[in-house]
């Protein structure tokens, strides 16, 4: 059997804890550009800056939604276009290294900073984790004493696609809705920040047997 | 009715096809049929008959005849030899029916499975002239009257414990010739050369006649020389394998069998229970009725 | 009338016939690639059996030749696609746009897989086909073609002297599709299985990548393009794509007709051997004609003067 050198991507595995204030594998952070303008990106990676870029919002023939790869970025300059109201997605394909965020624009009153994901997730933005490992995964919001739970199990069976996500909302108080959630290997949980909030997900526990089936839901 | 009907294989010639077989025989293998003394690899415009010889025959330096002794001059005081020759020619085969050789009444009507044989024997021989003689006979005079007390150099035999005189040939200018036609019965049938289980085509003389020569003994002498000769000199070598009667056809069959552990050979279809004659002679054909044996090893 | 003539029966031709078909040996390999996918084979097979029949009309009817495959092995090359995880949108309330997640692929690089199965056990076919014999003069002094396509076929090296061949000459030549069974079907997917599973660790990681890529089985269908049952591909890429079929009846074809006479008879042929220094006898061969009838095959020939 001839075979070729494949490298499993063995964060997607070995993973256990995601936190937005450190971003890896397995972890996007979703900015939304609400006002047309221009702003400065900043890339941290453990760190040490990585990437420069200036993000145009307004321009009406760019995409709504841009999504950067942190760990493959090249250039130290950069520059992006978005149409107004859209979002950029800050996403690690492969590695160990951590990644930090942040959106500043310049003003008549100095810098304003829209976004340091090194502390927070400000209001309006998303954090998304993809759970890969089955297990009861615990989830912790350091303002508030919200926590959850993620439940993770290995399909068994029946129709399974791993590009399907769940959204839980982060409420006033640090209130998560639901507070509970069934997904499989390899989807996501989406959490829609509505108030700042930073999160941490923790793998607990394996999975007891007899879990019920599992059909993603999110409040209407 | 088809041919193997009576056997695995089948294989026919007919008389034309005998009769040029036995020409090319004849032009390839001329000293079977061609003997005289080794005077004649000098002068082979001197024999009886022109030798007809195929060029391959001259290009691999075969001889046109087989070299046989001078014939001695019976009484000479000292070894004489004349130059001679014998040939068989014009070798015509007719299968049954005969139809294109007439038997004389000596040998009667040719009977059924049987082939009837003509040929010329043709024989020469140098007679010395006189000249020759006259001149050779002084010193035959002399040796011929030698007496006891002779000279050691003129002595008429040689003494015991030494070695024959070398006879001295007449030289040969021309050769007196004359030839007798020959008529022959004969059949074929199968049998064993050498190895027992070996399978060959062989012809046998039923009888011969010499036309017309007097007196009775001397034809009857004649007769049986040119017997003996046939029997036991020219026709053992024209026996052929059975695989030739089917021309080979069977070789691939045999060499293909040995891989996979049989022996294939050929034998002759019984007679009468197969056949009714086996080898038959018949309608101007030599037939013959062949089986396929496979034995596993 | 010819002088010469010599008939062998149906039983011994057929005798001859199937001495010599033992020698036939049909070996090819090749492959090919079709997108997401190569396929090759690597094939020998030989022939037993049949029945040879004589008729009247003059033709030879070989039938149910078993084509027996010493070794059938398929080669199929999978590239297997890029598995990820995550990926898929979220429903946002408007005016906020909804929202999709980037994907996360478990391998760098693209795996491919292979396999190589041996399917001669699994299926047989069979061979007919209608020949006439043809005769053919084979002249020693004449050099053979280039290239010579004989040479991996022929069971006898060429003559040294001239010849006359009989010749089995197919005129058509019926070969049985390949189709195999079911079991095959599954023995291929259950190699492929296994290949995918060496690809990756054991444990929970490996039953995900599993369930990813949703059973092997539909894996290699989504790959191979195919709607119905694996065999039923396969048998299709034998029959049609890999012209396995044609190659059989030409190997068959250049066997019996170009490079392997029946029978043979020298010209000149030998009548008595060399002895003693003396040549052979040897008599020419002229107008040499074959028939056949449903009793016996026919040879007949003329002493050349």
């Amino acid at each position: 059997m001839k075979r070729k050198n494949v490298v499993l991507n063995r964060p997607v595995f070995a993973q256990q804890v995601f936190d937005s204030r450190s971003l890896t594998v397995l972890t996007t952070l979703f900015h939304r550009f609400p006002e047309e303008g221009d702003y400065e990106l900043t890339i941290r990676r453990d760190e040490r800056v990585v990437h420069r870029a200036h993000v145009r919002v307004g321009v009406e023939e760019a995409s709504s939604q841009l999504d950067l790869d942190l760990a493959t970025l090249r250039e130290i300059e950069g520059a992006y276009s978005l149409r107004a109201g859209g979002v950029m997605g800050f996403y690690v394909s492969q590695g160990i290294a951590r990644y930090r965020v942040e959106i500043t624009q310049p003003g008549a009153r100095g810098r304003r900073v829209w976004m340091d994901s090194g502390r927070v997730v400000p209001e309006g933005d998303l954090f998304a984790v993809t759970l890969v490992r089955p297990g009861v995964y615990r989830v912790i919001l350091a303002e508030g004493k919200g926590e959850g739970e993620i439940r993770v199990r290995l399909p068994r069976g029946e129709r399974y696609r791993p590009d399907q996500a769940v959204r839980i909302t982060v409420g006033k108080g640090g209130s998560l809705e639901p507070t509970q959630v069934w997904i499989l290997s390899g989807q996501s949980v989406v959490f829609w920040c509505t108030v700042p909030a930073s999160l941490r997900v923790e793998w607990m526990k394996e999975e007891e047997p007899a879990e019920p089936p599992v059909q993603p839901f999110w409040s209407a | 009715m088809p041919f193997t009907d009576l056997s695995d294989l089948y294989g026919s010639i007919h008389e034309e096809g005998i009769n040029r077989l036995v020409r090319h025989v004849m032009r390839q293998r001329p000293s079977l049929f061609n003997y005289a003394t080794a005077f004649f690899s000098r002068r082979h415009d001197l024999f009886c008959v022109p030798i007809e010889v195929a060029p391959e025959v001259r290009a691999a330096g075969n001889p046109l005849f087989t070299e046989q002794d001078p014939l001695p001059v019976f009484g000479a005081p000292t070894p004489i030899g004349l130059n001679w020759c014998f040939q068989i020619t014009d070798v015509r085969i007719d299968f049954h029916p005969g139809n294109t050789i007439g038997l004389p009444p000596e040998l009667g009507a040719l009977p059924e499975q049987r082939l009837a044989l003509r040929m010329k024997g043709c024989f020469g021989l140098d007679c010395p002239s006189e000249y020759l003689i006259r001149d050779l006979l002084p010193a035959v005079e002399v040796l011929a009257t030698a007496s006891g007390r002779q000279d050691p150099s003129h002595a008429v035999a040689p003494s015991r414990g030494a070695p024959p005189r070398t006879p001295v040939i007449l030289p040969t200018r021309k050769l007196t010739c004359f030839c007798l036609e020959l008529f022959a019965v004969a059949h074929f049938e199968w049998g064993a050369i050498g190895a027992p289980d070996s399978q060959w085509l062989k012809l046998r003389l039923d009888g011969l006649e010499v036309v017309d020569l007097e007196p009775a003994e001397m034809e009857d002498l004649v007769e049986c020389y040119t017997r003996t000769v046939l029997r036991l000199g020219l026709l053992p070598r024209l026996s052929q394998p059975i695989e030739s009667m089917v021309l080979n056809l069977t070789d691939l069959l045999r060499k293909q069998g040995l891989t996979i552990g049989q022996r294939v050979t050929l034998q002759p279809a019984p007679a009468p229970a197969a056949a009714p004659h086996n080898p038959a002679v018949e309608s101007d054909q030599l037939m013959a009725f062949i089986n396929l044996v496979v034995e596993e090893l | 009338m010819a002088h010469m003539t010599v008939a062998v029966s149906e039983g011994v031709f057929r005798r001859s016939f199937d001495l010599l078909q033992r020698n036939l040996v049909f070996e090819k390999a090749d492959s090919a690639s079709f997108g997401s996918f190569t396929a090759g084979y690597d094939v020998k097979a030989h022939l037993e059996g049949g029945s040879v029949d004589l008729r009247a009309d003059g033709t030879i009817r070989v039938k149910e030749l078993d084509l027996r495959w010493d070794r059938l092995r398929f080669t199929l090359g999978l590239n297997i696609p890029e598995l990820c995880v995550g990926g898929g949108c979220v429903d946002m309330p408007w005016p906020i746009p909804d929202i999709c997640l980037p994907r996360v692929c478990i391998f760098s690089g693209d795996p491919d897989i292979s396999i190589s199965p041996d399917l001669a056990a699994f299926v047989a076919q069979e061979v007919s086909f209608t020949a006439r014999l043809v005769v053919r003069y084979f002249d020693a002094a004449l050099p053979l073609p280039s290239p010579d396509l004989c040479a991996p076929l022929r069971v006898e090296p060429p003559p040294a002297h001239n010849q006359w061949h009989i010749h089995i000459d197919p005129e058509t030549i019926d070969v049985d599709l390949f189709d195999f069974p079911d079991i095959v079907g599954d023995l291929i997917e259950d190699t492929l299985t296994d290949a995918v599973k060496a690809l990756i660790p054991g444990g929970w990681v490996r039953d995900l990548i599993l369930a990813i890529i949703g059973s092997v089985a539909d894996l290699i269908r989504t790959i191979l393009d195919i709607p119905d049952e694996i065999e039923e591909w396969l048998s299709d890429l034998f029959n049609v794509s890999f012209g396995l079929l044609d190659s059989i009846g030409t190997v068959i074809l250049d066997f019996f007709s170009r490079c392997n006479p029946l029978y043979r008879m020298d010209d000149p042929l030998e009548i008595m051997p060399a002895s003693n220094g003396l040549i052979a006898v040897r008599i020419p061969v002229r107008n040499l004609s074959v028939s056949v009838n449903d009793a016996e095959m026919v040879v007949q020939a003329d002493v050349g003067a």
